[in-house]
């Protein structure tokens, strides 16, 4: 398919999913199924760690196991200063907050942070070490979690409430949904631009070849780099927005089978493309509850499924559609 | 000192165990380029068919059986299915395949043999303790690991060094072509190599059934560790897996033993407390990172 | 055609002293000593296996040599990693074509001209909306003879058009040295001829070290040649004196040598 194709495509389906997503509350209000926003919601979500997972792996080609750690490195965040703000004692001195404002941009610091770290050592190297590495930081971080004892350990830690934004309640099912749906658009049109940029061509072109980048005279690790702490900001944003939905945070949100999770989600959606994710997120999540609906054995469907999306998901749903890896 | 010595047993003990897993898993990265995460589901299969085999027949004999034939024929089954499809293709398919697999198999199991956990009971011929040195009485059931873990890596040097077998091994880890110009099928080879993969995953589930819990997630558990264990000692290389397995062994069982007090001593009481079960679990993955920042490629890796 | 032999008297941009690289047993480069002068096109020939790949991977940056030194400009690059050698202006087209298949030929373009300052951390601007970068990347294609191809993915274009565009990518850049491995391979007579006109029309701006196997190019263009052997530079010198000089003769027994 031509450029110029590919664009039309992929603005259509753009517009499509803004109005099928701005009607879904409004739709599910009047059909009576309120639950409808409950699942649109986790789409949501997962969907902007799905597309900032799609940035290194789609077009940085890292393949990250360990992202899971940003996600709940984002919701430990706001659940460690709900707990101390309501009832836990201070911290550090500190009383604890629960505005939004402070909070969340907190959480995003931290994993923008903890990627630095990761990221300057785990990039030094390259495919299957890369792979185990990542991987090996998030068990760290899972043990960590696990082992927090003032902090729920194993069993989690459960949040008073939401954290507050001036003007609007986010108690309100409707409320946090559209705030969720704009936050994904903005962080999928932030994505956009960074692969169009000129950062971006030379993110690309290092994944398409190496060798004739670095022989230009540019050096891989900072762009790498930046691209990873960008994808874990995003990661973290799903963890914060996951950690107000469900008000429960529990090691869980680092383990391996939760970053598992997410690739498995941006592979069934489409590598390389931003949005194909997105609709990756919402088949995945869409399928887990029709399937946990039925049978408690589910996972007996949903292995060979993953397994399936694997073997057969070279361009995955959109891949073809949106023009894989094509900017604009 | 007595206590070190303890220790020091139990790593090796750890360590044997972990061979046999990371042998076969370094095996099949090194050769056929799969990063196979249903590693660990062998192990639980084997595992599980030896404990139900146990408490079917009374027999150890036939529980050890089962628990080799019953990995390695679902090891064929799985390669036979899947795996074969995965050789040329990036590691991040092979991860997501393998990931669906372990989910699979997880719930195929628990279906199949229920959620309550089978226990296995210590044979009678393993049982009890023998005085190694004054005051220190070893289980026998440990030291008899220890010895299986020495003749397996025997064992595989020997396949690997000195069976035609082993050569076909070694030349299709550098040149499948070759292999195949040879005349040697090399579909067959494969098999057979994630086969004697998954029987020696089927061995260490034998073994570890009486001294570790039977649950769904026990191959998960010790998957990553395996991982952990190849990507030290170097993807590909039995010697590295040998080391690494060695390594890990001894860092996890002196970790869990002499960390917490060191802690104690380095930290403030209460970040000591809060940390400390965390680190002391993420010992083995502290490690890992450090060989790589120095040793990209393993301590041992099969092609320098 | 014969070129006029010329000493040329420009700095030496590229200073090989006494390389040595073995790989077990085998001595790939045997006390090689080299030097290129700005403005000054060097040619290096040899018969196959002669380690001019090897020589190249280290010239380049990426393998380091047993011994010996490299010096680029005055400044002793030896130690330096291949990126930052490619920065202070040592630009390389590769023999087996190193493109991004997934851009067009003008990506690859603006990439390089990008790469003049070691990349850009901008991630608003959208580079294939600056007109004035499409237009010096257009230029480059335009010069190469590849017009009109702008926005054809690499996948598209033809072997002959592909190694043009390694050569408008390698200029994109704006080194002080070009090496060449074996521009021509792999191209029909016509576009050779068109290469060749190209690389007379460069000669002079750059100084460029060129590894060939087209004789007829070579002579063309050569204000001296060198010739490999075995890993060992048996002789250097201008294109007559290479043509007549028994060993190499002799080293290329059984290969044509146009007289």
């Amino acid at each position: 398919m031509t450029r110029t194709r590919t664009r039309t495509v992929r603005l259509t389906a753009a517009l499509v999913g803004l109005v099928v997503f701005s009607a879904i509350p409004f739709i599910a209000a009047a059909a009576g199924y309120a639950t409808v926003v409950d699942v649109a919601t986790r789409i949501l979500i997962y969907a902007i760690a799905a597309v900032s997972l799609d940035l290194i792996i789609g077009y940085g080609a890292m393949v990250s196991f360990g992202h899971a750690m940003f996600f709940s490195l984002g919701g430990y965040t706001v659940a460690i200063i709900a707990h101390h703000t309501f009832g836990g004692g201070p911290m550090w001195g500190w009383s604890g907050t629960n505005a939004a404002l402070v909070v969340w941009p907190l959480a995003l610091l931290a994993c923008a942070l903890l990627a630095v770290v990761v990221g300057a050592l785990a990039l030094r190297t390259r495919g299957v070490q890369f792979i185990m590495i990542t991987l090996a930081f998030a068990q760290m971080i899972f043990f960590v979690l696990v082992s927090l004892q003032a902090y729920g350990g194993d069993d989690g830690l459960l949040i008073d409430r939401r954290n507050e934004l001036p003007l609007i309640d986010l108690g309100q099912p409707r409320t946090f949904y559209f705030l969720c749906f704009g936050l994904l658009v903005l962080w999928t049109l932030v994505c956009t631009s960074v692969v169009n940029s000129r950062f971006g061509l030379v993110l690309q072109a290092l994944r398409q070849s190496e060798r004739r980048t670095i022989n230009l005279g540019i050096r891989p690790l900072p762009f790498r780099l930046m691209a990873f702490v960008v994808s874990a900001v995003g990661t973290g944003l799903a963890g914060v927005l996951w950690a107000n939905y469900a008000r429960f945070v529990s090691p869980d949100m680092a383990a391996w089978t939760k970053s598992g999770e997410f690739m498995a989600i941006v592979i069934l959606g489409g590598l390389g493309t931003l949005l194909g994710p997105i609709v990756g997120t919402a088949v995945y999540l869409a399928l887990e509850q029709v399937l946990t609906s039925w049978t408690e054995h589910w996972m007996i469907v949903m292995g060979p499924i993953l397994t399936m999306i694997a073997l057969f998901g070279r361009k995955g749903m959109t891949g073809r559609l949106f023009g894989q890896n094509n900017n604009d | 000192m007595l206590l070190l010595v303890e220790q020091l047993l139990n790593g090796l003990q750890y360590g044997a165990m972990l061979f046999m897993l990371a042998s076969g898993l370094t095996l099949i990265f090194g050769i056929m380029g799969v990063i196979n995460l249903t590693h660990g589901a062998f192990y639980m299969i084997g595992a599980y068919s030896a404990a139900f085999a146990v408490l079917g027949t009374g027999s150890f004999l036939v529980g050890a059986l089962s628990a080799l034939v019953g990995a390695g024929l679902y090891a064929v089954l799985v390669e036979l299915a899947v795996i074969q499809w995965l050789y040329r293709r990036d590691h991040l398919y092979q991860v997501l395949a393998t990931l669906g697999l372990i989910l699979f198999t997880n719930e195929a199991v628990s279906i199949l043999f229920g959620r309550k956990p089978p226990l296995m009971d210590i044979p009678p011929f393993l049982r009890g303790s023998v005085g190694l040195l004054p005051g220190l009485d070893y289980p026998v059931i440990r030291l008899a690991f220890i010895a299986i873990g020495a003749l397996v890596a025997i064992g595989l040097w020997g396949l690997v060094n000195h069976t035609r077998l082993g050569m076909l091994i070694r030349a299709g880890a550098d040149d499948r072509e070759m292999v195949d110009a040879l005349g040697v099928d090399i579909r067959r080879l494969y098999t057979l190599v994630f086969g004697l993969g998954g029987v020696l995953c089927g061995l260490a589930g034998v073994m570890a059934a009486p001294l570790l819990a039977i649950e769904i997630g026990m191959g998960e558990r010790v998957l990553i560790t395996t991982f952990v264990v190849i990507v030290i000692g170097g993807v590909g290389s039995i010697r590295g897996a040998l080391v690494g397995a060695l390594l890990v062994g001894m860092v996890d069982s002196l970790g869990r033993a002499y960390l917490p007090q060191a802690l104690q001593l380095l930290l403030p009481a209460s970040v000591a407390d809060t940390l400390g079960a965390g680190l002391v679990s993420a010992s083995i993955y502290v490690l890992m990172a450090l060989v790589l920042l120095v040793r990209p490629l393993g301590l041992l890796p099969a092609r320098a | 055609m014969t070129s006029s032999p010329s000493t040329p008297d420009g700095e030496p941009v590229l200073e090989i002293t006494g390389l040595r690289k073995s790989f077990g047993a085998v001595l790939a480069t045997d006390d090689v000593t080299l030097t290129v002068r700005a403005g000054e096109l060097h040619a290096l020939i040899g018969p196959n296996g002669a380690g001019k790949s090897t020589l190249i991977t280290q010239i380049c940056g990426e393998l380091a040599p047993n011994a010996g030194s490299i010096l680029f400009a005055g400044q002793d690059i030896t130690r330096l990693p291949a990126y930052a050698r490619a920065r202070l202006g040592l630009g390389r087209s590769f023999q087996m074509t190193q493109l991004c298949p997934d851009f067009s030929a003008l990506d690859n373009v603006m990439l390089s001209i990008e790469a003049r300052h070691g990349g850009s951390f901008n991630v608003i601007v959208n580079p294939r909306r600056n007109s004035p970068l499409r237009q010096a990347a257009r230029e480059w294609l335009d010069r190469v003879g590849l017009a009109g191809r702008d926005d054809h993915p690499v996948s598209a274009l033809g072997h002959g058009e592909q190694r043009q565009l390694e050569i408008a990518v390698a200029l994109a850049r704006d080194p002080q040295l070009l090496l060449l491995d074996e521009p021509m391979a792999g191209m029909g007579p016509e576009e050779s001829a068109a290469l060749t006109r190209l690389l007379g029309e460069l000669k002079g701006r750059y100084a460029i070290l060129l590894v060939e196997h087209d004789m007829e190019a070579v002579f063309t263009l050569a204000d001296r040649v060198s010739v490999l052997v075995y890993g060992r530079i048996i002789f250097t010198g201008t294109v007559a004196e290479v043509r007549a000089h028994p060993e190499v003769r002799a080293a290329y027994l059984g290969e044509e040598l146009p007289c």
